[in-house]
């Protein structure tokens, strides 16, 4: 499914599993000290100091509509070069090849890119481009 | 070799060269070839071929070359440079800068078509030269008297740049990420600073406070350089400007003579980057809009010819730049009639316009008295958002204007954006920053000056209502309890009025390191950027004109 030297970075979010390019993904963090953003929805949890750059953090749970963030879950900091963003969620499983990636299909929840299929179940890799540009709309104001 | 590694190098040098190209070709066209400029344009191209020759861009080598064989017969007077040449090369120039793009992309060079061919043989029918007139060089005057009153402010100036080039052993060429990296360093060094200054206070050690003071003058000193060296000349945008307004007023068919001064103006990269577009704008509308037709000028007393000027002054830590024209003019009236037709503004709010009011209404979204849309200047929506950009640099725009004698528009804006002076406030217990040079004054009222006026309240500035807005509200936060008598105010100003804000207090003047917020906070309209104040908190930027 893909050269071998590409990983997906796997998580949990309220009992369902999502991936992300591991590429896109720069530092994962325990719950960092937030400070409020004005007008931000309640699935912006503030933002973050991240080694001098601001952050924001999104409960990803809670901005799917699907509860809200495990208290002791992680932040996953994606790449800068993706977004100032840092996306909650209630644990990181694993790190694992592209290989291991069996089939794929498509999924019609439009925040998931498409549903991976692995040897122990079902991944649904997550459509970052989409969710921040719902994420911005919801900042206009 | 492989001399990929040289690319971006040769990109950057080959647009320099090119951005100097389309500023002498368009020189040229008006001083009728002026010797110096016909050699400066013949060297620019010689140096585009031999750098692309070297890294093996053949395209561009060959491209570069026919443009020098070109200017070589007008050098050795064979050819007059006249408009069709201009034309020629202007249309050769947007050609290497998209083989340029080409490299830079990786991609395969673009066909040029019939172009070299055209180049080659130039004029279609060889027509012998003109008696041309001695070099202005040589006789000093008969080029000045010719186009006396005409020539322009950037001629001076390519002269005057090759005799302040530096000497190449005491410079080098610095990575624009390198330049970043040095102020976003210094600017933590700042915020570091900080909080080490409020440890200072609390363990109230005279060593650590004598350290602290060498910390910060050593600071200062290391920001002032840093600043230095990202200072870039207002020309590293202006150069394009004349081949800009030379191809509006072609599109047109106004005859315009454009003159800039105070090129060597120097501004932080970060200010220069965000200033380009507005002034790109504003020339699109003084050409576009400002300008009469020749026949119109003629018309009403006027020489054919309509004239634009683009000037830069520093006055202390402020740069002030005016696009001026005398043009047509704008009419305060019929500004706010047209305001009023479109519910832009009030009949209330009309009658407290004043004429320089009335013209910023030009900077409102979607205001445009152009009873013809044109694909120069769009369709009037462009003003607001240079007016945006400018507030969001902590500048200003200003507008006056004559009929019938023409358009004078007024930026102000810092010399730097990375390192800015704020006010620290408090709303709700939270702290945000106000850049200083959005604000027109702090003050604190007592809660009984107060007053309803309409729907609003306001208090009396001297004579001057000012209407008064709860911060805390505009931000969506908790009022604050009513246990003071006395309120802290920020005046500032909201499309061109000012209005004061009611904070719950005033923290204090920090001098802050802007973070840009990038996605998706950078979306936030309002909020102008971030910063980290000493004691590691996270604070953001107030935009005043964009609060509401």
């Amino acid at each position: 499914m893909g050269s071998g030297t590409e990983r997906l970075l796997l998580f949990t979010l309220q009992g369902t599993r999502y991936a992300l390019d591991l590429k896109a993904v720069a530092e994962v963090l325990p719950p960092p000290v937030t400070f409020p953003v004005p007008w931000a929805a309640p699935s912006l949890k503030g933002a973050m100091n991240f080694h001098g750059t601001l952050v924001a953090v999104l409960d990803l749970a809670e901005f799917m509509g699907n509860g809200t963030m495990a208290p002791n879950g992680n932040v996953l900091v994606l790449d800068r070069s993706i977004a100032n963003l840092a996306l909650g969620v209630d644990r990181v499983d694993a790190i694992v090849p592209v290989d291991g990636v069996l089939e794929e299909d498509q999924s019609s929840d439009t925040l998931v890119d498409r549903i991976l299929i692995m040897a122990d179940g079902e991944v649904n890799m997550l459509a970052v481009g989409v969710i921040l540009e719902r994420l911005e709309e919801t900042m206009k104001r | 070799m492989d001399m990929s590694k040289y690319r971006e190098l040769f990109l950057s040098e080959s647009r320099e060269h090119l951005s100097a190209l389309n500023k002498l070709i368009v020189d040229l066209e008006g001083d009728g070839g002026d010797r110096e400029n016909i050699n400066a344009l013949f060297r620019s191209a010689h140096s585009i071929k031999g750098m692309a020759a070297s890294m093996g861009y053949g395209e561009i080598a060959g491209l570069a070359h026919k443009i020098e064989d070109l200017m070589d017969k007008v050098r050795k007077e064979l050819l007059v440079f006249d408009r069709g040449i201009a034309d020629l090369l202007l249309e050769g120039s947007d050609l290497l800068e998209g083989l340029l793009n080409d490299a830079e992309a990786g991609g395969a060079a673009r066909d040029l078509g019939d172009f070299l061919e055209r180049l080659i043989n130039y004029p279609p029918a060889e027509r012998p030269a003109a008696p041309s007139p001695p070099p202005a060089a040589e006789t000093g005057a008969p080029q000045e008297e010719r186009r006396a009153g005409e020539r322009r402010t950037g001629d001076r100036r390519v002269g005057d740049r090759r005799q302040e080039q530096p000497d190449p052993r005491q410079s080098i060429r610095v990575r624009t990420n390198v330049l970043d990296n040095l102020i976003n360093t210094t600017g933590e060094l700042i915020t570091n600073k900080h909080r080490l200054l409020n440890v200072g206070k609390a363990i109230n050690s005279p060593q650590l406070g004598t350290a602290l003071e060498e910390l910060s003058r050593l600071l200062r000193e290391l920001h002032n350089e840093v600043l230095n060296v990202r200072m870039m000349p207002f020309s590293s945008i202006t150069e394009r400007f004349p081949r800009l307004v030379r191809d509006l007023a072609k599109k047109s068919g106004k005859d315009v003579a454009f003159e800039i001064e105070g090129q060597e103006i120097e501004l932080d990269r970060g200010v220069l980057e965000e200033l380009a577009d507005p002034l790109v704008h504003i020339l699109r509308n003084a050409v576009d809009h400002g300008l009469e037709t020749e026949a119109d000028r003629l018309a009403c007393g006027k020489g054919g010819q309509g004239k634009v000027k683009l000037s830069a002054t520093r006055e202390k830590d402020r740069v002030i730049v005016i696009v001026e024209d005398d043009g047509r003019g704008m009419d305060p009236a019929k500004l706010i009639k047209a305001a009023l037709a479109k519910g832009i503004i009030t009949p209330e709010a009309a009658k407290l316009l004043t004429p320089r009011d009335a013209f910023l209404l030009t900077c409102r979204p979607g205001f445009s008295t152009s009873r013809e849309v044109t694909d120069v200047s769009g369709r009037g929506v462009g003003m607001d958002v240079a007016h945006s950009k400018l507030r969001a640099l902590g500048g200003s725009l200003a507008i006056d204007s004559d009929v019938g004698r023409g358009t004078r528009i007024t930026l102000a804006f810092p010399l730097t954006i990375a390192i800015i002076n704020v006010l620290l406030v408090g709303c709700a217990d939270r702290t945000f920053a106000v850049p200083v040079t959005g604000i027109h004054r702090t003050l604190e009222i007592r809660r009984d000056a107060i007053s309803v006026r309409g729907k609003h309240k306001v208090f009396y500035l001297g004579e001057e209502p000012i209407p008064l807005l709860s911060m805390n509200r505009i931000l969506g936060l908790p009022a604050a309890p009513p246990r003071d008598a006395i309120i802290p105010l920020v005046i500032g100003e909201v499309r061109g009025h000012k209005v004061a804000l009611a904070v719950d207090h005033f923290l204090g003047h920090q001098e802050i390191f802007v973070k840009p917020l990038g996605r998706p906070l950078g979306r936030m309209k309002g909020l102008a950027g971030g910063a980290i104040i000493g004691n590691g908190e996270v604070v953001f930027i107030l935009d005043i004109a964009n609060l509401l």
